[in-house]
């Protein structure tokens, strides 16, 4: 697949706060990217100056291969984009925004603006200014989707909708996908990285510190193992390297075990023990395992 | 595409409209208040016809031409000017800061449009208000004088009228190079009034002061001294000089506008 997003060394100050140092990222056609990060890690930066509503200190960005920030009119025909924070044009009805909005492509948005209203059960009759949040959103996602754009940049995508909204945002996203949209999913909301996205990003302080994929990250983690044992001879698995946090409760041991698992078993075959369970961290502890360091 | 254009004169028609009825209020106002002036006037003038015509020539009693109406509303005017210098800056700043206040920037700017193409269309769609309102101002006040007003010269008149135009472009094109230029411009009737009112003073200082390097320098930045009718009093038209600097204004404030807003971070909040 051909790199369609390739963001080199890109430095973004905003005076003496940095924003983000040297990032080097490539998306891939067809991809969904999840770009994770705690609040003030870079993630919106590095989406605002792809979308030339900031300029870099340094570094260079390409869309379709060509210069996000002298081409910007021309990439931004086939981007949609869903700002984490939803606001428009408050006088305005919905189905006048949508044909505002419609007015900036070069193509017929109609049927597909009417499509997006019955999944997400918008009223196009109403004054923007009326909608809770969770309708802005459902705009929001709506003006973004309407013209069938090649990538797709969603920044926090999901605040404000219901459980029921958020399957339909997700189903309408793989749709999409489907279809061949390339979506850059920026979250901190980590079930739902690891529900859609196929590789992700992981940014701390404005650093790019790990791309891959879904199963990679879980594959280097380290895995959860509790046993129930009354056989004093657990306390040697304490010596077992790649095991951290050891914890004893009654009868149950806690420990976190990071290496070949095999290992593991063969020092558990030595110890009598009555029940094992050996599972996957969430997403957000190896979030934190990250973030922490 | 002309949809930024279509939106933002839609938007603003309604403002726009009010401002004007506003000021054909005034216009007219002023107006009638130089009919009824003109009843003493005219009482005066008989007294005066007494003389013979040298005397008054020789004492240069000409009041025919000092109680003219186009003298008087020379300098009345300037009232109609200060609203629509308001008016002007407040709909500059209004539309140019419109996106950063209501947080629409990202909305706007990540559109398949460039930002001088957004600018422009902006721009132009203020401008059509205001000259609109200009044409429609002016053939009010014409046609309510030529109706109220016994034998005006409707020449000298539009001339009159026309520093209307002159402030208009000036104080919008000024104000539309500030709200590009500086980052945080929250409240555009406030900054509008206040951007205005310091040209005002400007003019008062001049108008007042005698001459020196103080008041001498002053001059040049008294935006609305450019467009001061009264020099009609004295000259057909107005100064080549001073038309140079509303045209300098314009193309300056217009230049460095785009420049600046080319080049500029939109922040999201």
């Amino acid at each position: 697949m051909n790199n369609i997003i390739e963001i080199k060394d890109l430095t973004k100050f905003y005076g003496k706060t940095k924003g983000i140092e040297n990032l080097s990222l490539e998306i891939k056609e067809g991809e969904i990217f999840g770009y994770i990060g705690p609040n003030g890690a870079g993630k919106s930066t590095t989406i605002r100056l792809m979308l030339s509503l900031i300029f870099p200190d340094s570094g260079s960005v390409k869309i379709f291969g060509l210069d996000a920030f002298k081409n910007s009119d021309i990439i931004s025909q086939e981007i949609g984009y869903l700002p984490s924070e939803v606001f428009y044009y408050e006088n305005m009805k919905v189905k006048d925004f949508f044909k505002y909005n419609a007015s900036f492509y070069q193509r017929d948005c109609k049927r597909r603006t009417k499509e997006l209203c019955e999944i997400l059960e918008l009223d196009q009759n109403r004054k923007i200014r009326s909608l809770s949040y969770g309708n802005r959103k459902k705009v929001g996602i709506i003006q973004g989707l309407m013209h069938q754009p090649r990538i797709l940049i969603l920044d926090e995508p999901t605040g404000g909708l219901d459980p029921l909204m958020q399957k339909r945002f997700f189903d309408l996203i793989k749709e999409e996908n489907q279809k061949g949209t390339t979506v850059l999913f920026s979250s901190h909301i980590l079930s739902e990285v690891r529900r859609i996205c196929d590789r992700v990003g992981l940014v701390k302080n404005g650093q790019l510190i790990q791309v891959s994929t879904i199963q990679d990250i879980f594959a280097q983690s380290y895995k959860k193992i509790e046993i129930e044992t009354k056989d004093s001879k657990y306390i040697s698995l304490k010596e077992i390297e790649g095991v951290t946090k050891f914890s004893i409760e009654g009868s149950k041991v806690h420990f976190l075990y990071k290496g070949q698992l095999d290992v593991l078993l063969s020092k558990l075959n030595e110890i009598k023990i009555s029940d094992l369970l050996i599972s996957e961290p969430e997403l957000e502890e190896i979030f934190l395992q990250y973030y922490e360091k | 595409m002309k949809n930024v254009y279509r939106y933002e004169f839609k938007t603003n028609l309604k403002t726009v409209l009010i401002w004007l009825i506003c000021l054909m209020l005034i216009s007219w106002v002023l107006i009638v208040f130089y009919q009824s002036a003109m009843l003493d006037i005219q009482e005066f003038n008989k007294f005066l016809s007494g003389y013979s015509e040298d005397i008054l020539k020789a004492f240069q009693f000409d009041f025919s031409s000092l109680f003219s109406f186009e003298n008087y509303f020379s300098g009345i005017i300037l009232y109609i000017n200060l609203c629509l210098a308001i008016q002007a800056s407040i709909l500059a700043f209004s539309i140019f800061t419109k996106e950063l206040k209501l947080k629409l920037s990202d909305y706007l700017y990540s559109k398949p449009l460039t930002r001088t193409s957004i600018l422009s269309q902006k721009f132009m769609a203020g401008f059509s208000l205001l000259f609109l309102e200009f044409i429609l101002l002016s053939a009010f006040n014409l046609a309510v004088a030529n109706y109220l007003i016994p034998g005006i010269e409707i020449v000298k008149f539009s001339f009159v009228l026309l520093s209307m135009f002159f402030v208009i472009i000036v104080f919008y094109s000024f104000s539309f190079f500030l709200s590009c230029a500086i980052r945080k411009w929250r409240t555009p009737s406030v900054r509008g009034i206040e951007i205005v009112m310091v040209f005002f003073v400007f003019k008062i200082v001049n108008n007042i002061g005698s001459s020196n390097d103080f008041t001498d320098y002053i001059k040049y930045i008294s935006f609305f001294d450019y467009s001061d009718p009264r020099a009609l009093t004295l000259n057909d038209f107005y100064s080549y000089e001073n038309l140079c600097f509303i045209i300098a204004i314009f193309v300056i404030s217009l230049i460095l506008g785009f420049m600046v807003f080319r080049k500029k971070n939109l922040q999201s909040s």
